[in-house]
């Protein structure tokens, strides 16, 4: 459940990329049509369920329209996790135990938090919808079926609702390299459970080569995506 | 993650302990003489710079922080920002904050993963290699380095310990199999300074 979350989470955070009108804390010049071609981060991830409250630092890249790969790391530094998004394709690795999980998105158990990657186009589709208040609250017919309830600030949706609970803040945004970026991201599952992603030191259009959106398989046992159990 | 952060916990506690003979060792030898300098030790301080070079990322990630450590069971990492967080193990219960506001993680272990569990076993002289690891040991002017390679099929492709003439543990580099590298470099070491549960805290 948790680890599609994560996924979840960052893909939140870099749909509220795209460049809009000020807000009242800029201090830095947006630049007009500028959007996230590109991010580099470390980042901090938390989770708090009913269960269990974890935490974990790492760090990520993304590559517009539909590359993002994700690392946590334990304290000293070793890969705790690896995953991968590409299109509709997942892979999700776990170095320590020796084994890969790959396949497409729909393919993931329920148990494992399926529901949270079929939020994902709906989480994606953050652009402010024709027609929205500059500042408030408008509702519409939501991609995922019902109507979504979607709060705005000056012209940038910062944070959106689902009949079922779902939801999505975006914090602490900062202007880097003329594209406002989200530094922190709070999404509440339908079931309570909160995740807060933290972006630190993040780097916006630098070159990212092809290599660093692939997960490096060898000596990992290979399997169906299907196949991946609730941590 | 557990396993992993076990045996770095090891790793450290052994580095930081007596000195290493300065000459060339043997595989067993190397591994024997670690584990007899961990013998004199009771507790340690160091600070710490970890640096990790990701295929992921073109600069470097480095993080400062202090590391303390007190027989049986006791450990306790601290990193400064911008990538503060602590990270505080009870033998069996793990607990780790990230930032200074972040939410605090608490893991607890099974018995036979708690740290008191590993140095029981690491306590135990070593007559052999175990089976599939390679040692290699060898002596630069003032500095010894134990080179480690686990058995095939782990996360470590290899680990080397870089230690000066006087015992104070001076690098650890950790090489994964999938290339990512992560070098500790340890300074101001201290030992047996009498550290008290009060340096064992989160708060």
């Amino acid at each position: 459940m948790i680890r599609p979350f994560l996924l979840l989470l960052v893909s939140c955070l870099l749909a509220a990329c795209a460049a809009r009108q000020p807000l009242p804390n800029d201090s830095a010049v947006l630049t007009p049509g500028a959007v996230v071609e590109t991010l580099s981060s470390t980042i901090t991830l938390s989770l708090r369920t009913a269960e269990k409250n974890l935490a974990g630092r790492g760090v990520m890249v993304y590559r517009r329209p539909d590359q993002l790969r994700l690392i946590l790391l334990s304290p000293f530094g070793t890969t705790v996790m690896e995953a991968l998004v590409s299109g509709d394709q997942l892979t999700l690795a776990y170095p320590a135990s020796g084994v890969a999980y790959q396949g497409k998105i729909n393919e993931l158990p329920a148990a494992t938090g399926q529901r949270g990657f079929a939020m994902l186009r709906w989480v994606l589709a953050s652009d402010a919808p024709a027609g929205a208040p500059h500042d408030g609250e408008m509702e519409r017919l939501s991609s995922r079926g019902g109507i979504e309830r979607i709060s705005l600030q000056n012209g940038q949706v910062v944070e959106k609702n689902l009949p079922g609970g779902e939801q999505v803040r975006y914090r602490n945004h900062a202007v880097l390299a003329g594209v406002r970026l989200p530094l922190e991201l709070l999404m509440m599952s339908a079931e309570g459970d909160r995740i807060r992603l933290t972006l630190e030191e993040p780097e916006v259009n630098i070159p990212l080569e092809d290599q660093m959106f692939t997960i490096p398989l060898q000596g990992l046992r290979l399997l169906p995506l299907s196949e991946l159990k609730s941590p | 993650m557990k396993s992993l952060l076990q045996l770095g916990l090891v790793v450290l506690f052994v580095m930081a302990a007596q000195p290493a003979q300065a000459r060339s060792l043997t595989p067993v030898e190397g591994l024997e003489a670690l584990r007899r300098s961990f013998a004199g030790l009771q507790d340690f301080t160091a600070e710490l710079t970890q640096e990790k070079q990701l295929s992921i990322m073109k600069k470097k990630l480095v993080m400062q922080g202090m590391i303390r450590f007190k027989k049986p069971d006791r450990f306790y990492l601290e990193l400064a920002p911008p990538y503060s967080g602590k990270v505080l193990l009870k033998d069996t219960v793990l607990e780790q904050q990230l930032g200074a506001q972040g939410e605090r993680q608490r893991i607890v272990l099974p018995p036979e993963q708690g740290l008191s569990r590993w140095f029981a076993t690491v306590s135990r002289p070593i007559t052999s290699i175990p089976e599939g690891m390679e040692v290699r040991a060898e002596q630069n002017g003032s500095l010894t380095s134990v080179v480690i390679r686990p058995a095939k099929g782990g996360q470590l492709k290899e680990l080397t310990l870089v230690l000066q003439d006087d015992g104070t543990v001076r690098k650890l580099v950790l090489e994964e199999r999938a290339g990512d590298r992560t070098v500790m470099t340890f300074r101001k070491t201290r030992r047996n300074i009498g550290l008290t549960e009060a340096d064992f805290r989160l708060e």
